[in-house]
Parts: structure tokens; sequence; C-alpha cells
């Protein structure tokens, strides 16, 4: 029978969306923002935990009270001074590579996804001696949720981002703010709503990311998900998968960022679109292919590279190129399955140093502890 | 003085009941989808349309069973998950017949294939799986 089909939370949040006769709540399309600074030495940031105060920094103070409901359905945040130079450039790639952020909700682990999934910024690109000409491009991303994340009534919330030591110390005083959009629902009457009762399983979104340092630029191989000692930015977990958990890859991106030694950054997209990425999943191979398609660098470049504290001057030309690929037919991860995901790169690759990032997005289902 | 007819108890196959009992249990079970399209149907409205669904249509098929049917599996359909909360029997998941085709197994590892094996059909069922063009504008 329908009404005894445990739902989950996205079919319960499309129910919400539109009124009926009998509904004792109000709908409002909402967002949720709240305003972090950067502080030298803080890598740990929590979200939503001031008081409101000022209007302009923030408009919530969770948790929710016992008259309320949010369905988050997109997470995204903007940094809000520009990356002028190759210093810059290369802490933004570490926010993006490194940085992480964790959404818990009734001490479970609700979301867990990389900063190049929901930061917006703004590379500079200047010219001229004097700084006359500029290009400032505003790049937006936001992390849309396929499967949402429920906050009930009185939920224990907890959001935290955490971002590198290192960059910390560059981007000291930088304001950041972090948008939570989605659905609230003010309850009209006093009632006990939950709608997940008696479910086993639970669907949420999830970033599976690593991030692999670059050795040299000889014929090699990296592997993913394999080692169990890195840490929790680098990367969200280890292959294969547990008895409980399945997940459904619905998109793949690869993201390069600039070297330690800044080059012109075409060189790196050239050199690294050659590069094969190989998904095998119980000797089956799913995905065989090149990455031009799912490629992604973030890089600057000044010509005067060599001169003393060149890292310092206005970039003259960056490469902002972002994109991932997205199946048409996911690719299903049962659980306990043996996989392996590689990047094969080339003899004589570039660039040389630095990291690379394998980004795989889809749907986990689990089962409710 | 005529003598009354003892209503006998013997089991009889009796076709068209059976049909008209499945006619009303279809009814009850496939009216609250077809009228979710069009009117969105409360989670504790969907017994009573389909209750009223069946009713209606064992009104022009003209057959009382098929009204009655109607009501009582709409009725079992309502009652039946507090029976279960009560009972502690409510999976969640129906166990379909794979799980019994284990054969002997103990209770504890009993648990843990009945598990694997209710995730595996859960994620494979076609209700569950998301399609390309439900999940594409996530990632544009």
């Amino acid at each position: 029978m329908i009404q005894n089909r445990p739902m989950n939370v996205k079919e319960i949040l499309n129910k919400h969306l539109y009124p009926s006769v009998m509904d004792n709540v109000r709908r409002k399309d909402y967002p949720y923002y709240d305003t972090i600074t950067i502080a030298s030495g803080t890598t740990d940031y929590y979200l939503f935990t001031q008081d409101v105060g000022n209007g302009f920094l923030r408009n919530k103070k969770l948790p929710l009270t016992g008259s309320e409901v949010f369905f988050i359905e997109e997470i995204t945040a903007y940094i809000k001074e520009p990356f002028k130079t190759e210093a810059l450039l290369d802490k933004l790639n570490e926010l993006l590579q490194q940085s992480y952020l964790e959404v818990i909700v009734n001490n479970r682990v609700q979301a867990k996804i990389p900063g190049m999934d929901f930061l917006s910024y703004l590379p500079t690109q200047t010219l001229g001696t004097g700084g006359q000409n500029s290009t400032q491009e505003l790049f937006v991303r936001r992390r849309k949720l396929p499967e949402p994340i429920l906050m009930n009534s009185n939920s224990s919330f907890e959001l935290k981002w955490t971002i590198p030591s290192t960059a910390s110390v560059t981007l000291d005083t930088y304001p950041v703010i972090f948008n939570l959009n989605g659905l609230q629902l003010d309850k009209l009457q006093d009632f006990y709503w939950n709608e997940l009762k008696r479910n086993m399983f639970q669907k949420i979104a999830v970033t599976y990311y690593d991030t692999v340092t670059i050795a040299n630029g000889n014929e090699s191989v990296y592997n993913f998900f394999q080692d169990g000692t890195k840490a929790k930015n680098l990367q969200s977990l280890v292959l294969p998968l547990s008895d409980i958990q399945t997940f459904s890859l619905q998109a793949v991106e690869v993201f390069v960022n600039q070297p330690d030694v800044p080059i012109e950054p075409y060189t790196i997209f050239q050199s690294r679109s050659q590069n094969v990425l190989r998904i095998v999943v119980d000797d089956v191979v799913y995905y065989d292919g090149n990455i031009v398609d799912l490629l992604s660098v973030v890089a600057g470049y000044t010509s005067n590279a060599t001169t003393a504290g060149a890292d310092t001057f206005p970039v003259e030309r960056y490469m902002n190129k972002r994109q991932q690929k997205v199946f048409r037919i996911p690719l299903e991860i049962p659980a306990n399955s043996k996989v392996q995901v590689t990047l094969a790169q080339q003899s004589g690759s570039v660039g040389i140093t630095g990291e690379i990032t394998l980004a795989l997005r889809g749907v986990e289902t689990r089962r409710v502890a | 003085m005529a003598r009354r007819r003892r209503r006998s108890s013997k089991f009889k196959l009796s076709v068209p009941s059976i049909m008209d009992v499945g006619i009303a249990n279809i009814a009850v079970r496939v009216a609250p989808d077809l009228i979710n399209r069009f009117v969105p149907v409360p989670a504790g409205m969907q017994s009573i349309a389909g209750a009223g669904a069946g009713f209606l249509v064992g009104h022009f098929l003209k057959k009382p069973l098929v009204q009655n049917a109607a009501i009582a599996t709409a009725a079992v359909d309502f009652v039946v998950p507090i029976i279960e909360d009560m009972l502690g029997t409510n999976s969640g998941v129906p166990i379909t017949n794979t799980t019994k085709m284990m054969g002997v197994k103990t209770a504890q590892n009993m648990n843990a294939m009945a598990d694997f094996q209710r995730l595996e059909e859960y994620t494979n069922d076609p209700s569950q799986r998301m399609g390309y063009n439900q999940y594409m504008h996530f990632y544009n």
C-alpha cells in the first residue's frame, strides 16, 4: 500500500512543495546565510552557531525551533576577496582541493563535500605595469543535492568547514558567506512529525574525493581511494564500500591545480587532457577514457615568473576552467565490491608538482543505524 | 411450514466472487497513484481515496461485492501498520522469496544476509533508481 512504503527525503520534499487542503504547515522558499572570517591559524569554522545580531552577516542560529522543519537543497559559499596573484591562486587551490564541509544532523554525517563543490570565487587578471586593465570573472558554484538533507524540529546540527592551516595564514581576514538554500516548513499546529520512521535505508547526496600528490612528469598511474592513512581533508573514504552502503555514481570531475613553480596555464590543460581515467568494478571496466570532458584547471601566471617575489605580482594570465562529466547511465557500485579507480599520466606530463583531486558525485544508499 | 435452508459451511470456489474482490483490491491500490497525478493526495487520505475509488468502480459495474471488498481492503491497509507496530513485526521493506531460498541459517548470519539482500533489492528497485533526466540538472 502506497502510504506504508517508506519514503526517502526527496519524496517527502516533493510532497510538501505543493499545498493541499488538509495541510497544517506554511511553506517558504528560504535561504539560511552566515558569514565567517578566516583567521590565521584557525582551521575549523562552525557555522550558524552565533546569535543573529547583525542581519547583514547572518539570519539564523541553529538548531531549529520546535515549530520549524528545513530541507537543505543547495549549498554555496562565496569568498569575498579577489584572487589576484599566483600566491593567492595557490591558496585558492588549497581551499578547493584540501578543504571540506561536513554536515552532521542528529549525530550522523549527512554530507561531506570538498571545497571545489560549493566555493564561489573571483579570479582577477591584471594587464599593464600600472594595472590599467583587468579582467574579473566571478565564478559561481553551487552544490545542488539530488537528495536533500532534512533538518527536523529540534534536531541537533553541526556544520563545519575545515581548511588547511597554510591557507588560513595567507587568507587571514577574508570573509566567506555561506548560503543554505531550501524549503522551510513552519508548523501551524503543534504536532510531532516523523515521516521517516520505520525506514531501513537512507539516501544521501555524496562526493567521494581523493587528492593525490603529483610525484613527477614520468609515465605513471595514480590509484585513488586506496590509502587509508590520509587526512580527512585529502580523502573522504577508502574503497571498497562497507556491506551497508551502495553508491550510484552520477558525475565525475578531475581537478588539477597550478604547480609550485607556475607555468602557462594552458600547457597544464593540454598535457593533462591526455591522462586516462579508468573505473573497474568487480573486474568489469565501466569507464576508460581521457579526461578532456571532465578536467578542471585553476591556475595563474605572470611573465616575471623568475623575479623574486613574482608570486605576489598580479597575474597576467589565468585559467579557470571547471567542468564535470554527468553520466547518462549512473555507474552503480555495490556493497563490498572490488573497485579500482586509476588515472594514468603519460611521460613528459606537466605541470609537475602540485595535486590532482578526483571527485565522484552521486547518491549513496546506506542502512539507517 | 417451510423448512429453513441451512447455509452450507463447505468451501465452494466462486470465480465471480474472486474476480470481484480482485477488482476491488486493484482499484484500492492503484487509484491513489492515479489521482495523485492530478491532485496531491496526503498520506493519511490515500486509504480513503482508494476506498472511494473502489466503491465507485463497484457502483458503475453494479457489483455490491466490489464495493464491500473495497471498503474492507482500505480498512485493512489502514489498520495493519498499527497492528505491526504493536507486535513489532514491521521491517519497513518487504522480504522477497530470495531470502527464503538461502536454506537454514543461524539467526546472526540470517540477519546479515537478509540485510545485504534487502539493500541490493532496495537500490535495484526501479522506483528507487534516479534517471538521468532527474539528476542531470543537479550538476549543471
